[in-house]
């Protein structure tokens, strides 16, 4: 019975796939208002799947909390963190004031620390890039990173000159001929690799909701 | 056991150290095989025995030898041996009975046959003299044969009385007839073959009787096949088993029986004289025994009664008597022959044998305990973190070093301008918020103004995000803008909310907006539809200008792509940080665009505010961009000339 | 319908065709995978794991299931499937971790057929499979602790990203891991071009699963890709030409 539930969801996949790829080709009233449904039962089905992540991540720091592992003040600050909000969101609403002032002076002040955090990792990478990778290919990274950086900041002196106009046409040429194009054909290499990728699901060969 | 030649006296072999004499007890001196070896008479053999003793020897009847007598003739019987003097370990088995018949007359067993020297055959049997190296043992029962044999005449004599056996049942006199007596005058053999004694193989013709086969030996070693091998009774114990045929009569030897053959004998009383037996004997006698080479094991063994055998104190049989002592025999010292001890060792076999001695070795010592190594300090990420935090705090806090404003406007400015100039007044503008918390700094700044400007043109604004965070960060902006204007929420600016379901959702709301979001956001907590500024939307085409603020390049081409046939020829304007511009810029800049406006950097943002005369959260960080953005070009350029610095040198050094 | 719409329908047709034909033809000829420095790395760094008991990790992304994104994760889903049958058995078993709670359910799944398939099934664990945070930043945040707390020697990232990828990248750096990144965001390729120790540029994280002795039709489709690729190389330099001739 376990083989043939395999096979089960195999062609529930492919049939779903096809019936929604089908629906954005054909305009038949019928197979898009299929496509629509399950369209829409997909949109469900993933903020239900959010929930399941977030028992899910409940049940792991829970774990920790238990059996008091390494970093378990961590996890338990976080459960209270995320039933405190929870259950203040089921209180008192998603667009309360309270749930307000928690993502304008909490969450938000995080996040932008952690993309300031980014900046300086990217800059110690940029750093040491070329001691550390040393080939062409980083030599001109670093060179089109700096024609870009400059191109695109002020300068503190010289602003107003013929130089930096030339390097903002230089950073314009470069990012929009050079940079963009590469970027278009590593998009179709990537497209490319979705379409086949999504071709081996239709076709049941990749299964990746398991066995 | 090692075959190493040894003298005759040797109590253990030179070599590997094994007893060559058996104990009579163990740790006792053994006995001389032939000390008191005294062979039985006729009469207390079975008749099968005496016929082949008749036909091998050729000798008749023997008499019984008394104990006293040391010089007794060897055509005497052998008295049977106390069980002090000559133990034999097969002296436990139930002699069998008299009446119990042995080979057929005339037949002699063939391992007894190659014993007796047969028709001599030129060169199998060496002549005296002619021999070989001859074993000790064989060598010794020919000498003493020899001096005894001159002193004896051979006599016959009624069969002997019963011996004096403690737990064997008594043999019955033989009752065959004896066999021809040997005549007298004749080399005494002690009842041993010929040729074992040396003699010429000419004595061995005069034996009457039947000429005995050749020894199965010498037949294998003609390539002829032997003899049927006569049949020896099994050594049995119990009563049940089949009665053998032949079986021998042992001889009158008692000895101690342990206790477990004791108990595996069968009832003492003795059979009846027309019962055949079931059991044989299995006693051989001593001239028999005198044959058995010094290698295999002795049958002589005393056992000690059971009071005074030892107790095992040590290992698995601890507490039985009657077990074999391992430890005094096994644990015995050993002293080392001279020159013959000594193990050759190769170089190859020394280092591996050191090898493991010192692995083993290792095993024993503690390990220490290798301190894990201090992390290195990440100095130049703490540089960096310092430098970049100082550049962006002086010009916030402290002024800091001006940077001059951009002077010239990008082209996209002033088309971006003249759409939102000709937006419609009455239809709503829709603004989808797509970023994350952590990118609000930037995309505020950039947003600020373009938001103003819609604002300022008395424009609708309704907000919608497909992230969970996009609706605070749309009242976070909006609110923002909207104070300055005097907007009020409801009635200027409207939350539709979070849109769940990703870039599969982008197109829902394309399609029907108004079945893809149901509830609002900080709203009267209805459908956000029910506003008055949405009551006349009922698709996407029904908003004058949809504008998506975001960092990401694949929701702005989701936006693009999934929303121009429900667009309807209204304005799609992106609002992108500086890294989503060169992949959005295509859609921009195509023959038929999908996008009208574009607004990218805070370089555009501070243009856009300069060209709507106002000072906006775009300019006040003008300074603090242009500092931080030097310092990290600095450090990119440094980095690229340590990048190469390194590369040379390590490419001199290798 | 549409010249494009018969197009569309055309294009995916005979996409198909071609990959069951290529599928079919990869017994008779099988395919000679480039030799890539980042797999043949990534196959002695998961043994070397499995052998000193240390764990790999592998990341879905902050992607969602439903979308164009979702492509990578279903990619990395296939490599997790492969690496999880030759880890289920040593001390630490891979661990795979997603900012989705459906991408969390489909790592799931995929370590738990791995599992079955290797007779191990009563070694799996639901957790194993985890969301550690429902947004990218609150993800990469969440990352630093699953790496050092579970001793993670080989670092995954394959799925979608945005910038919090390089978080992500670097984090496995400083903790002296092996760091395979890649993503179908250009963006953030560059960013793991600097952070990661072996990025995926391009298309190449979509191969992860062929390279990790993947199924007939993996290593037919990087056939086919290569040759729609071509294709595509050629019909634009000859729109190019056409152009500047003035043809078209």
């Amino acid at each position: 019975m376990r083989g043939g539930l395999h096979y089960l969801w195999t062609a529930l996949a492919i049939l779903f796939g096809t019936l929604v790829l089908l629906g954005y080709v054909f305009e038949i009233p019928a197979l898009q208002s299929i496509r629509n449904l399950l369209m829409q039962w997909s949109v469900i089905l993933s903020a239900a799947a959010l929930l399941l992540g977030l028992v899910n991540m409940l049940s792991v720091h829970w774990n920790k909390v238990g059996a008091q592992e390494k970093g378990w003040p961590y996890s338990a600050l976080l459960l209270l963190a995320l039933l405190g909000t929870f259950i203040v969101g089921l209180i008192f609403g998603p667009d309360s004031a309270i749930l307000s002032a928690l993502f304008n002076d909490v969450q938000q002040p995080v996040e932008a620390s952690l993309v300031a955090l980014l900046a300086v990792t990217l800059t110690v990478a940029a750093f040491r890039l070329v001691a550390r990778r040393r080939n062409a290919s980083s030599i001109v990274f670093a060179v089109s990173a700096l024609v870009v950086l400059l191109g695109t900041g002020p300068w503190l002196v010289g602003g107003d000159g013929s130089w930096f106009q030339t390097m903002g046409a230089l950073r314009a040429w470069w990012s929009q001929v050079w940079a963009a194009g590469a970027a278009r054909g590593l998009l179709l290499g990537v497209a490319l690799g979705a379409t086949v990728t999504g071709l081996r699901v239709l076709l049941g060969s990749d299964r990746p909701y398991g066995d | 056991m090692c075959r190493t030649p040894n003298p005759a006296d040797a109590e253990t072999c030179k070599l590997c150290g094994a007893r060559l004499k058996p104990t009579g007890r163990l740790g006792t001196p053994s006995e001389e095989p032939d000390s008191e070896m005294r062979l039985p008479a006729t009469a207390e053999l079975p008749p099968w025995l005496a016929r082949l003793r008749k036909d091998v020897t050729g000798r008749g009847v023997i008499p019984p030898e008394s104990p006293e007598k040391e010089d007794a003739s060897p055509e005497e019987e052998e008295a049977a041996p106390s069980s002090e003097d000559s133990p034999d370990w097969l002296g436990g088995m139930r002699p069998a009975d008299s009446e119990e018949e042995g080979p057929p007359e005339g037949e002699v067993p063939a391992w007894l046959a190659e014993q007796a020297p047969a028709a001599p055959p030129s060169g199998a049997i060496p002549a005296e003299g002619e021999e070989g190296p001859v074993p000790d043992w064989l060598a010794r029962i020919r000498a003493k044969a020899q001096a005894e044999g001159r002193a004896e005449a051979p006599a016959e004599e009624a069969p002997a009385a019963e011996p004096p056996a403690l737990q064997t049942p008594p043999s019955a006199p033989a009752e065959s007839p004896a066999p021809a007596p040997q005549e007298s005058g004749a080399e005494p053999t002690l009842g041993l073959p010929d040729w074992l004694l040396g003699a010429p193989p000419e004595a061995a013709t005069k034996t009457e009787g039947p000429v005995p086969a050749e020894p199965s030996w010498l037949k294998e070693a003609r390539g002829e096949t032997g003899g049927e091998l006569p049949h020896v009774p099994a050594l049995l114990m119990d009563g049940s088993a089949p009665a053998p045929v032949g079986d021998a009569e042992i001889g009158p030897i008692s000895v101690d029986v342990p206790d477990w053959m004791t108990d595996l004998q069968a009832p003492a009383e003795a059979p009846p004289p027309d019962v055949r037996p079931n059991l044989a004997p299995a006693t051989l006698p001593a001239w028999l025994e005198a044959m058995r080479p010094v290698e295999t094991f002795r049958s002589v063994v005393e056992i000690e009664p059971e009071e005074d055998q030892t107790v095992e104190a040590a290992g698995p049989l601890a507490g039985l008597r009657g077990v074999l002592l391992a430890e005094p025999v096994m644990a015995m010292p050993r002293t080392p022959s001279v020159g013959g001890g000594r193990l050759e060792v190769t170089e190859r076999q020394f280092a591996q044998a050191e090898l493991l001695h010192r692995l083993v070795e290792e095993e024993q010592r503690e390990a220490k305990v290798r301190p894990q190594p201090k992390p290195r300090p990440p100095l130049l990420r703490w540089l960096v973190t310092v430098v970049l935090f100082v550049a962006a705090a002086v010009p916030t806090f402290a002024g800091g070093p001006a940077f001059p404003l951009p002077q010239l406007q990008p082209r996209e400015l002033d088309v971006l301008a003249s759409i939102v100039d000709n937006a419609p007044v009455g239809q709503p503008v829709l603004v989808v918020f797509d970023y994350e918390a952590g990118y609000a700094g930037e995309l505020e700044a950039v947003a600020s103004p373009l938001i103003d400007h819609v604002l300022s043109r008395g424009l609708k604004l309704a907000t919608l995000s497909t992230r969970p965070t996009g609706p605070p960060l749309a009242e976070r902006l909006v609110a923002q803008v909207a104070a300055r204007h005097g907007a009020v929420r409801s009635l200027d600016f409207v939350h539709l909310g979070y849109l769940s379901g990703g870039p599969t959702a982008v197109q829902l709301f394309a399609a029907a907006p108004t079945q893809a979001v149901f509830r609002g956001y900080l709203g009267s907590g209805g459908s956000p539809w029910l506003e008055p500024m949405l009551l006349n939307v009922h698709s996407l085409s029904d908003f004058g200008m949809v504008i998506v603020v975001t960092t990401g390049t694949e929701i702005a081409r989701t936006w693009a792509e999934q929303t121009q046939p429900w667009l309807a020829g209204r304005p799609l304007v992106m609002v992108l940080s500086a890294g989503a511009e060169p992949l959005v810029r295509p859609y921009y800049e195509a023959l038929q665009p999908k996008v009208q406006g574009i607004l990218s950097g805070l370089p555009a943002a501070v243009s856009y505010e300069l060209r709507l005369g106002q000072v906006g959260p775009a300019v006040s960080r003008w300074n603090a961009f242009g500092l931080s953005l030097m310092l990290v070009e600095v450090f990119l350029v440094a980095g690229l000339l340590y990048g190469l610095v390194v590369w040379i040198v390590r490419g001199r050094k290798a | 319908m549409t010249v494009q719409d018969w197009l569309t329908i055309g294009i995916v047709a005979g996409l198909a065709a071609a990959l069951i034909v290529l599928t079919v033809a990869e017994r008779r000829w099988p395919t000679t995978l480039r030799r890539g420095a980042a797999f043949e790395a990534l196959d002695s760094a998961i043994e070397r794991a499995v052998e000193a008991g240390e764990r790999v990790h592998l990341s879905l992304g902050t992607g969602s299931l439903i979308g164009s994104d979702c492509a990578p994760a279903l990619a990395g889903a296939t490599a997790l499937a492969k690496i999880a049958e030759a880890t289920t058995l040593s001390d630490r078993p891979v661990v795979a971790s997603a900012g989705d709670g459906a991408l969390a359910v489909l790592a799931q799944d995929a370590l738990r057929g791995a599992y079955a398939r290797t007779g191990a099934k009563e070694h799996y664990r639901a957790t194993t499979g985890r969301m550690l945070g429902p947004t990218p930043f609150s993800y990469a945040a969440a990352l630093p602790v699953i790496l050092s707390s579970e001793k993670v020697s080989v670092h995954l990232l394959t799925g979608s990203f945005g910038a919090e990828g390089a978080l992500a990248a670097d984090m496995g750096e400083r903790q002296k891991a092996f760091v395979l990144a890649g993503s179908d965001e250009i963006q953030t390729q560059a960013l793991f071009f600097t952070t990661a120790e072996h990025a995926l540029i391009g298309e190449e994280v979509f191969v992860t699963g062929a390279y990790l002795q993947g199924s007939g039709m993996q290593r037919a489709s990087l056939r086919l890709q290569d040759g729609v690729r071509l294709a595509l190389v050629a019909a634009i330099l000859l729109g190019t030409l056409l152009r500047t001739l003035g043809v078209l």
